[in-house]
């Protein structure tokens, strides 16, 4: 490797692999090259198979300039050796990167071309310098530890929200039961049509079993219509009933229209129900598959429905009860020097934080805005946090 | 000059046969190789340098079509003459 070999190395190589004695091959190996010159000096040209063509080549003259003084000058025209080596011996000598071929490049390639060419160049170093690639390996290790460090938070925050948002949803189901009673008056006829397959399904209702054949088309549009009407139940509920009453009421309904349900007289009222029960299970499937998102979306859907966020304790900062806090009200606030600087841990988020310092966590875009943090998802641990004091404007 | 008159002429000068010249410039050429293939350099006095050269990756475009094309690197063998040989051919132009 790299080594510089003369004329007696050459042809001391060369008696070993042929059968040739050391003087012969130094004999050959200084005729050889002698009747390459010679061939030159005649032809101009010689031709040997497995090496290459050496040629005399014409240069034309040329004009120049010189580099210090600027003056023109010409370059008079000469001749030169050329040597053009024979495929065999490019092939072999090209073999370590053989595997390569030439690659058509698209309009729209500017990146990938990038990263290719340094691949390439990579490549290229390997077999000179193969000190390259622990580097690179160790970049990209460096580079790794972050991804788990950012999702580890992400999960752990997902775990309370989906906490609190079935517990609501918990609460819910309840409510919507006396409001749709209320309301089945009004739409009897399509919710008794509808509701009767539905109580097959919960072989509940022996009786219904007799109207099994009706159309499933007016089924799935009586559930759709049903699903409909208890959301938006659920959406009065929220504004008008306070929240404490509601629970009380709940309770009592439930133990009614359990009772209901037992009394087989009162069809009407069980069929009306029934059906509900299973809208109500299907709002909560999606109410779960939603809180199921990514960190950011859910923050922003905290953030967004204020009002539905029952459960957030009230901020120490203010003396206005929390329910009456919306979105707006949280960029009421300015900043006014500093509460604490806060070391971020483990298991921390910015929610977290917040939450901890003015017991909402809604405030984290503080603590982002306040420690001008680029890229808020960049959460590491050690990192620390400088807590602002906030006053309303 | 072709590679059959420069074993013939090699076989006259080394007082060997043909068949034997042909066999040793074969070996001779795969010892060239061989030691170009371990990056070695090949240095004769008087004529020149054998050795590699890496080129880099490149991208060529097609004049007539625009189409880009992205060369890959290689291993190009090269022969450098020496200043000798050079001079040599300069002078006999004039």
């Amino acid at each position: 490797m790299d080594k510089k070999l003369n004329h007696s190395d050459l042809s001391t190589l060369f008696s070993k692999e042929s059968a040739l004695s050391a003087a012969k091959a130094e004999l050959f190996t200084k005729n050889f090259f002698d009747l390459i010159i010679e061939g030159l000096e005649k032809d101009g040209i010689v031709k040997i198979n497995g090496l290459g063509t050496f040629k005399v080549v014409d240069v034309a003259s040329r004009s120049s300039v010189n580099v210090n003084t600027g003056e023109k000058f010409e370059i008079k025209g000469h001749r030169k050796i050329a040597f053009l080596p024979a495929d065999t011996l490019k092939n072999k000598v090209n073999q370590p990167f053989a595997m390569f071929e030439p690659v058509e490049i698209s309009d729209d390639y500017v990146d990938t071309g990038d990263s290719a060419a340094e691949e390439s160049v990579e490549e290229s170093n390997e077999p000179t310098s193969e000190s390259c690639e622990p580097q690179t390996v160790a970049a990209v290790e460096t580079v790794e530890p972050e991804n788990p460090t950012e999702s580890s938070p992400a999960v752990e925050l997902k775990e309370p929200v989906v906490s609190e948002e079935p517990v609501e949803e918990v609460a819910d189901t309840p409510e919507s039961e006396p409001a749709v009673t209320i309301e089945a008056t009004e739409d009897s006829n399509n919710e008794e049509t509808a509701s009767e397959p539905v109580t097959d399904k919960e072989k509940e209702a022996p009786k219904a079993v007799k109207q099994h054949k009706k159309s499933r088309m007016g089924v799935t549009i009586t559930l759709i219509s049903l699903f409909v009407v208890s959301l938006s139940v659920v959406g009065i509920y929220y504004f008008i009933v306070p929240k404490n009453n509601m629970l009380k009421r709940d309770n009592l309904i439930i133990q009614k229209s359990l009772a209901a349900i037992n009394e087989p007289a009162k069809e009407a009222v069980k069929e009306e129900i029934i059906p509900q029960y299973t809208v109500v299970e299907e709002s909560v499937a999606i109410d779960t598959i939603q809180t199921v998102e990514p960190e950011e979306i859910v923050e922003q859907k905290a953030e967004k429905q204020p009002s539905e966020d029952i459960f957030v304790i009230l901020p120490e900062l203010t003396t206005r009860p929390l329910s009456s806090i919306t979105e707006s009200d949280t960029t009421l606030y300015k900043i006014v020097g500093e509460i604490a600087t806060h070391r971020v841990a483990s298991n921390e988020t910015l929610t977290r934080i917040a939450l901890k310092y003015y017991n909402d966590k809604r405030f984290w875009p503080y603590i982002v805005h306040y420690n001008k943090m680029g890229n808020h998802n960049r959460l590491e641990i050690g990192m620390t946090l400088k807590i602002p004091r906030l006053v309303t404007k | 000059m072709n590679n059959k008159e420069f074993i013939s002429k090699l076989a006259q000068r080394c007082k060997m046969s043909v068949a034997e010249s042909t066999a040793a410039v074969n070996t001779f050429t795969n010892v060239i190789t061989e030691r170009l293939k371990e990056n070695d350099q090949i240095n004769i006095s008087g004529i020149g340098v054998f050795e590699v050269k890496t080129r880099r990756e490149r991208v060529s475009v097609n004049p007539k079509t625009g189409q880009r094309m992205l060369i890959p690197p290689k291993i190009a063998p090269s022969f450098r003459p020496s200043a000798k040989l050079k001079d040599k051919y300069k002078e006999t132009e004039e």
